[in-house]
């Protein structure tokens, strides 16, 4: 009898020994142009291009070869490190690829236009929405703005730009005078939080830098996250199915209505692509939204 | 009432499992988890004092655990971690109000000590206990029938949590009926149990300090359990049990099991 109790009982401690849960958190790997994007530049100017490799982990991978071409190829010079100058007056595309470990090559590009003349006596503001840009100025005519200036995103030499109609990006332009030859939009996005879960989580927001130059991730006072689920925190990162390799802003504790998160100075608006809510203690996703 | 009397004393020692990858939200709805396990050896005593007084005792020793979390892209996961420690301590006395040839009608009294780990874990999710002191009155009655010369017995009973620290108080609702078998040398019973939360708590994920399922727990369980009578004194149970619907409560079948002695 007693051996059969005994046998019994470790049968049931085996039941609680600790294993293993996998989850798959794969992501296409990603290039991105992560420099300003231009509106315009003046023929003779220079700019530097920059871009950041993501692996399948949406870890980003430090020094990358990065392969820079220019289309038409007279229309800038570009070196190996991305550094343009402005060579004649047209539509310029640039793109940046690389070979990622799988062996196939993913590119990204920005078209933009190449003037002689940058004019621009009133606010332009451009807007973004779905997988196009479009932009629109009001007051003097100018030729500063182009509904051609856009960036897209390939892999394996075909366009994959993924429309994402949950977000939106408004950026508006400063006057300038004749003597400004690069016009970059200011960067910040508009977007909604949205659950992925069961649990009451929504909300829009804002995300880019503020009047003292700093970034922030503005929620509106239309957020609402249930109160039923502790442990609940917000990351920026490159991976919408994990936390790993992005940025912990911190844990949840407000639940409702308007607040902010002041980010780091060490973090570009362009660093990372989505805001995710990780419930820790379950260690599941709850809700997310994709910022760019 | 004579107090002197005696009715008897049972002692048992019990196992209860659990192990759930998905629980269910607020809203009643089925999420997913990674995988935690509750697993309770427990002693359970009853004493009667009298032929209407009964004292009992659950003294359980938990532990709650979690899986390890990989990624298949090889980012960093999430060790496993688990907690064993002393859960609540459950004490209870009964009284019998009234017995009739087919019918009695009890009452009781159960304070539910806090003496498990209210914020176990590295983030405090990992409880064997809800740091609260639960104090629940309930009435049962029970009666016995026959159906095709078979004997049967068939009890309900009703009772209010009233719950502290924020916590909201909870009504308890319980039906079971079963009957012996087989010359008596088996007892197979069927429950069906619910906890309903009045949700008039205050505690909740702004201010429970990471614990899981912190408060406005609501589960309806449907389970059943058989008993083999190995002799007079010595008998064994195994019982299983399924949540129908919840809130705020893991969604997975539970296993138990447990030998007894009475004297």
């Amino acid at each position: 009898m007693y051996k059969k109790i005994l046998l019994f009982i470790r049968f049931l401690l085996y039941l609680s020994c600790i294993g293993t849960d996998v989850t798959d958190d794969y992501v296409e790997p990603t290039l991105r142009i992560t420099s300003p994007q231009i509106i315009s530049i003046k023929v003779g100017q220079k700019f530097q291009f920059t871009a950041k490799y993501f692996d399948t982990s949406g870890t980003q991978i430090d020094n990358p070869n990065l392969i820079w071409t220019v289309s038409p190829p007279d229309a800038l010079t570009i070196d190996d490190n991305g550094f343009a100058t402005a060579t004649k007056d047209g539509l310029a595309t640039i793109q940046v690829s690389v070979v990622t470990a799988l062996g196939t090559t993913i590119s990204a590009e920005t078209s933009f236009p190449v003037r002689e003349v940058v004019v621009i006596t009133e606010t332009a503001t451009m807007t973004t929405d779905t997988a196009t840009t479009t932009s629109t100025t009001s007051g003097t005519a100018s030729n500063t703005t182009d509904s051609n200036t856009s960036t897209s995103t390939t892999g394996s030499g075909t366009a994959t730009t993924t429309p994402n109609t949950a977000t939106s990006t408004t950026n508006t332009s400063t006057t300038i005078g004749d003597d400004d030859v690069v016009v970059t939009a200011p960067q910040s996005y508009q977007g909604t939080i949205q659950t992925t879960s069961s649990y009451v989580l929504t909300g829009s927001y804002e995300y880019g830098l503020n009047d003292a130059g700093q970034l922030v991730l503005d929620i509106a006072a239309d957020y609402l996250a249930s109160k039923a689920l502790p442990g609940l925190y917000v990351y920026l990162t490159n991976n919408p199915n994990s936390p790993s390799g992005g940025y912990k802003i911190g844990e949840v504790t407000v639940f409702s209505g308007a607040h902010s998160y002041i980010l780091p100075s060490s973090i570009d608006v362009n660093d990372y692509k989505y805001i995710l809510y990780w419930c820790k203690p379950f260690s599941v996703k709850v809700g997310d939204s994709t910022i760019f | 009432m004579d107090s002197k009397k005696r009715n008897g004393i049972l002692y048992k020692v019990g196992a209860w499992f659990l192990e759930a990858d998905q629980h269910y939200t607020d809203q009643g709805l089925l999420d997913p988890n990674a995988t935690r396990g509750v697993f309770v050896i427990s002693v359970y005593g009853r004493h009667g004092i009298s032929d209407r007084i009964t004292l009992v005792g659950y003294i359980p020793f938990t532990r709650v655990y979690q899986n390890e979390q990989v990624f298949t892209s090889g980012n960093p996961g999430q060790p496993g971690e688990a907690v064993n420690s002393l859960g609540d301590i459950d004490l209870t006395v009964e009284i019998q109000i009234l017995k009739r040839p087919r019918w009695v009608l009890a009452t009781s009294l159960t304070l539910g000590i806090p003496s498990g780990n209210n914020s176990g874990g590295s983030d405090g999710s990992y409880q064997t206990g809800d740091g609260e002191f639960n104090q629940i009155l309930k009435v049962l009655a029970g009666t016995s029938f026959k159906i095709a010369k078979h004997s049967f017995y068939a009890k309900a009973s009703v009772g209010f949590n009233n719950r502290s620290n924020g916590f909201s108080d909870e009504i308890r609702l319980g039906i079971e009926t079963g009957s012996q078998l087989f010359k008596n040398k088996f007892l197979l019973l069927a429950r069906l149990n619910t906890i309903q939360s009045f949700f008039n708590g205050s505690l909740s994920a702004e201010n429970s300090n990471g614990s899981i399922f912190a408060n406005n727990v609501e589960v309806t369980n449907l389970g059943g359990e058989i008993n083999y009578f190995i002799t007079k004194k010595w008998s064994a149970s195994f019982g299983y049990s399924v949540p129908l619907s919840g809130k705020n409560i893991y969604k997975a079948p539970a296993v138990s099991g447990g030998i007894a002695y009475k004297l």
